[in-house]
């Protein structure tokens, strides 16, 4: 059994097998395909895309379903094996013209394998035998759903604007959104002429036009049918995001807030929960350091978390010397340490051949001036230790070891 | 090979004037491919035939348009992987291609692979989930590249990649014994 060394090695065997790989399709599709060809009756699956594309087309179909399953049961009910055959083939080759969308519907059904007129467009074939037939039939949706301002990567309000003419049938009518997002869902329904429902909330009363707007980043489906037919249009691929709005109110304070109003979400700092359900978070006193907030989406479940990276500086600074000389000559006659914007400050300055503390203090502005406590006898030159535990505005306490240097001339 | 061509621009041009006889011939010449293809992305031959059906049914509807300029096998294809990708939106499958990005592949079961011929292979592709096998077919088997994956499916550069990266260890898993 021969092993594939890795991954790519057998992508290359699948490539190669199936780029060019032929697997005769069952006979059936091309029969469908001969037979929808014709354009003018269409099979279950180009309907759809005939829907979407032509909604007066769309109603010519669905009639012609509606009329030759009429035709169908009739020969049904003769009770005639022969007959039923007979209506089947009719149907399978029949060739329906429309003399009239509207209300009227005239159908033409002839039968004729043999002969092909190669003189049209459509593949239609002549009709001998004709059958005239004239039903009054109810309309499926007179379906219109167009979708406006639809760009990817964003927020958009998909402006579902759909006119349905009603009429005097009755029909049920539901546009929906299988996958609900903010804005919540469509689903119309209405069950008497003119009436128009959302979620059961009747949101428009006899008019054949409506205004709908929803928010998704989720393909949707907005259907729109009655007993007769179905409408549908697939609204794909929006995609919104949303950004996260940092207001720096100061150093350490911070307004977050989601760019798009209608976006509520929990907000987590670093992981823990600071705000529920809102579209802006105050987050005071941040330490100094980095901090990741984070919205969860929680009335559009189809947006997906977000999460912004903080930075906070530190404000504060500490600056060590390692000599000085106190020989009165104005210029490093002290021992310094520069600190700004600080919390807590203590020095302690120790002997490094004794061992002992021979200087502390909480205030930088004291200083050492080479005399043991800063009163009593001079201290020799050399190395002495300064360790300094301090903690600057909005971090942690350190503690610094410095080594300096005492010189004197 | 020139002959051929030519065969298929005289077939071209007849369909378009509607000859259905071309028409036949054009069906006959390239639904074995069409139909391979549309079993890759979709994961039954039901859905497959649907797909094949409603992707010639494009093919004679836009026949006209066809510019003659790259492999008419080409262009067809694209028809087909096009129509595939909508037919799986289509019907949705109650997920979405981010849907699958974190879904964890629970089964375990191993596909005996026996002689690993390009049924098997292709048997192996259609028990992906619809994100990872759309992407692996589409990049490694048909040749698009993420950017252009991403532009096709509306999805990130980098969740391409992701679903191709997991539609490989799953692949692996599958494959288990397989690998040296």
């Amino acid at each position: 059994m021969k092993k594939f060394k890795d991954i790519s090695e057998f992508e290359k065997l699948v490539k190669n097998q199936l780029e060019n790989h032929s697997t005769p399709p069952p006979s059936k599709v091309w029969n469908n395909i001969d037979f929808s060809s014709t354009n003018q009756s269409v099979t279950k699956g180009a309907k759809i895309i005939e829907l979407i594309k032509n909604p007066i087309q769309a109603i010519k179909i669905a009639s012609i379903v509606g009329v030759s399953a009429t035709v169908l049961f009739l020969a049904v009910d003769n009770q005639n094996s022969r007959s039923k055959e007979v209506a089947h083939n009719l149907i399978e080759d029949s060739q329906a013209i429309l003399e009239d969308s509207t209300s009227n519907i005239q159908l033409k059904i002839s039968s004729n394998k043999d002969q092909k007129n190669k003189e049209s467009k459509h593949w239609s074939r002549p009709s001998n035998n004709e059958m005239v037939n004239t039903h009054k039939q109810p309309l499926a949706p007179k379906e219109i759903i167009k979708v406006e301002n639809h760009t990817p990567n964003s927020i958009e309000n998909a402006k579902v604007s759909n006119q349905l003419n009603i009429g005097e049938a009755l029909q049920k009518i539901i546009v929906s959104n299988k996958q609900p997002c903010i804005g919540e869902t469509i689903i119309l329904e209405s069950t008497s002429p003119g009436d128009w429902y959302i979620n059961n909330e009747i949101i428009i009363k006899n008019t054949d036009n409506f205004d709908y707007t929803v928010i998704s980043d989720k393909p949707m489906f907005v259907s729109v049918k009655n007993e007769f037919g179905e409408a549908q249009e697939v609204i794909s691929g929006m995609n919104p995001k949303y950004q996260i709005i940092n207001q720096k109110i100061n150093h350490n304070t911070y307004t977050f807030s989601i760019n798009k109003q209608e976006i509520n979400a929990n907000w987590y700092l670093d992981g823990s929960l600071v705000s529920e359900n809102n579209n802006v978070c105050k987050i005071e006193e941040l330490p100094v350091g980095k901090h990741e907030i984070k919205t969860i989406p929680i009335n559009a479940k189809c947006l997906s978390d977000n999460s912004t990276i903080l930075d906070i500086k530190s404000t504060g600074s500490i600056k060590f010397f390692n000599v000085f000389t106190p020989n009165g000559d104005g210029s490093n006659d002290e021992y310094t340490v520069e600190i700004n914007n600080y919390e807590s400050y203590q020095i302690l300055i120790f002997d490094q051949i004794s061992n002992l503390v021979i200087f502390t203090s909480n205030d930088p502005e004291n200083r050492w001036n080479g005399s043991i406590n800063n009163t009593g006898e001079n201290c020799p030159p050399g190395e002495y230790l300064a360790k300094i535990n301090y903690t600057l505005k909005g971090e942690k306490p350190q503690i610094k070891n410095i080594k300096f240097t005492l010189i004197r001339p | 090979m020139s002959n051929e061509k030519h065969d298929d621009i005289s077939l071209i041009k007849a369909c378009s004037n509607g000859d259905h006889n071309a028409f036949n011939e054009i069906y006959n010449k390239y639904s074995g491919i069409m139909y391979s293809i549309c079993l890759r992305y979709m994961n039954s031959h039901n859905d497959a035939q649907d797909a094949l059906q409603e992707g010639f049914i494009k093919v004679f509807n836009k026949i006209s348009s066809y510019s003659f300029s790259g492999s008419f096998e080409g262009w067809m294809k694209r028809i087909f992987i096009n129509t595939s990708i909508e037919l799986i939106r289509k019907k949705k499958y109650h997920h979405d291609i981010n849907d699958i990005r974190d879904t964890e592949f629970k089964t375990t079961s191993k596909i005996n692979i026996g002689g690993l011929d390009a049924k098997k292979m292709i048997e192996l592709i259609q028990k992906l989930p619809h994100g990872y096998r759309t992407v692996f077919n589409m990049y490694v088997i048909d040749g698009y590249s993420h950017k252009e994956i991403s532009d096709i499916l509306n999805i990130s550069e980098s969740t391409s990649k992701t679903q191709l990266f997991k539609a490989r260890k799953q692949l692996q898993i599958k494959l288990k014994g397989w690998f040296e």
